[in-house]
């Protein structure tokens, strides 16, 4: 015989002990190796399973199909972390087995039916059937971490009738709502009046496709009238069974702010590069001007005595305008260092 | 052919050494020198002649009437072909000098501080030639 595990580690509840002795052999039969813990009851397979839970199987006997037998299950379960329970039953009652497999039991076998190779299989097939659908919960707890932790603001919104769907902390944030306020809106509450019928028909040019990025960012409208500014990306997904779009934010409000500084610390530096230009040199050209005129010596002294009060009429002006453009350059620098 | 300069510059103090420096140069005997653009069309308007040429160094900022504005008075009354003009400004602007060059009128653009050496140039440029044969 193939072993598909060598070793198998288990855990085996069964009060009966001629019940327990026929499993064991079926299951030596079956595994090299097993390794293996036996509870005669529940209070022991709880003190068990909180010490470990490394098992790679736990064998559940249940001799009672009731409400007792009902809630054993269901606490077999939550302690057994994702261990994989096959149930064996002495009961045919098909109703209560098919119950058991809702409560997070994996396999049921009839002890009628019970033999190494029925057991053997459905040992396999519980462990693999469990590493599928942890490997499943665990890519679904990936994209939840992606879109409930990411960064940029996102939410998903019903495609038809653009009722949002879920949000992420980012989003919430973003739009200044608690959860249960954005979650019973609608997408055209987001935008301002005189915005809504536009965006709004744009937003159904999307609806159609599986993929779309705006050229043009939205105006959105956040809670107390805050206006934000972004592009915006969107994304058909399939959510709560629901033909859904998800919309991811890429917010541009602090760098449109940003660029209007920009753009006022470029007017300012216009200012005083146009000084510099004409206010500065015009008191500049002429004391040159004075002097070239003072080196020909064709002036009279009268003229000369003129000539050099200019000089110092013309050099305060100059320190004047000097003045001026440094307090220019300071408007500039402080904006930049509030910033 | 015969010329007259005209300096206008709200500025008497450029005023002054302007004339102070084209007469020492020789550029010009007697110029004449204006504080306002209105004068000056009027005194233009007043002794032109066709046998004369008015030299005239404009400054572009003045009040009132500024060196552009003058310029396209001197269009409108139809003097344009009374006169040279050069465009004097203390500004380093590239943009001024381009815009001197747009009028037909300007035949030459003069960075502040006016000087011997740059009134010798003058004399030299093709269009004055005539006025100022060498000796």
């Amino acid at each position: 015989m193939n072993f598909i595990y060598n070793k198998l580690s288990l855990l085996i509840i069964e009060d009966n002990l001629g019940d327990f002795i026929l499993v064991k052999e079926y299951l030596e039969e079956s595994f090299q190796t097993i390794e293996y813990e036996h509870a005669l009851d529940y209070k022991s397979a709880e003190k068990l399973l909180r010490q470990s839970t490394s098992y790679d199987i736990i064998i559940l006997d249940l001799i009672l199909p009731d409400t007792s037998g009902t809630l054993f299950i269901q606490n077999v379960v939550n302690l057994s972390n994702q261990i994989p329970i096959i149930m064996i039953t002495g009961s045919l009652n098909l109703k209560f087995c098919l119950e058991s497999l809702e409560y997070g039991v994996s396999d049921y076998l009839f002890k009628d039916e019970l033999n190494p190779n029925s057991l053997f299989k459905s040992i396999n097939y519980s462990i693999e059937k469990q590493k599928r659908h942890l490997r499943l919960l665990e890519s679904e707890r990936k994209y939840k971490d992606l879109f409930n932790f990411s960064p940029a603001p996102m939410f998903v919104y019903e495609t038809d009738n653009f009722k949002l769907l879920d949000a992420n902390a980012a989003a919430l944030e973003y739009y200044a709502y608690k959860r249960d306020e954005f979650l019973s809106m609608h997408l055209n509450q987001l935008f301002f009046k005189e915005d809504v019928e536009a965006n709004m028909r744009s937003l159904k040019t999307t609806m159609t496709k599986d993929k779309d990025n705006f050229e043009m960012y939205l105006v959105f409208r956040g809670k107390l009238e805050k206006e934000l500014k972004a592009e915006v990306k969107i994304k058909t997904i399939h959510f709560q069974n629901q033909n859904s779009k998800l919309l991811v934010v890429n917010d541009l409000t602090e760098q449109l702010l940003h660029n209007q500084a920009l753009n006022q610390q470029n007017k300012k530096m216009k200012e005083i590069a146009w000084q510099q230009s004409h206010e500065m040199r015009s008191p500049a050209s002429k004391i040159l001007g004075i002097i070239e005129l003072l080196k020909l010596k064709t002036c009279s002294p009268n003229e000369q005595i003129l000539l050099i009060n200019e000089i110092e009429t013309s050099i305060k002006e100059l320190d004047e305008v000097i003045r001026s453009i440094s307090k220019k350059a300071e408007q500039v620098t402080t904006k930049k260092s509030n910033k | 052919m015969n010329y007259e300069v005209l300096n206008v510059d709200d500025d008497k103090m450029v005023l002054f050494i302007h004339e102070k420096m084209m007469m020492h140069s020789e550029f010009c005997k007697s110029p004449k020198s204006f504080e306002s653009g209105h004068d000056t069309l009027n005194y233009i308007a007043e002794h032109k002649s066709k046998d004369k040429k008015f030299i005239i160094f404009l400054d572009v900022n003045m009040p009132e009437l500024n060196g552009w504005e003058f310029m396209d008075k001197l269009d409108k009354m139809a003097l344009n072909s009374f006169c040279h003009i050069f465009i004097v400004t203390s500004s380093i602007d590239n943009a001024d000098k381009e815009k001197a060059e747009s009028y037909p009128v300007s035949v030459g653009f003069v960075e502040k501080p006016l000087s011997i050496e740059k009134l010798k140039e003058l004399k030299k440029i093709e269009i004055l030639k005539d006025l100022f044969p060498s000796k």
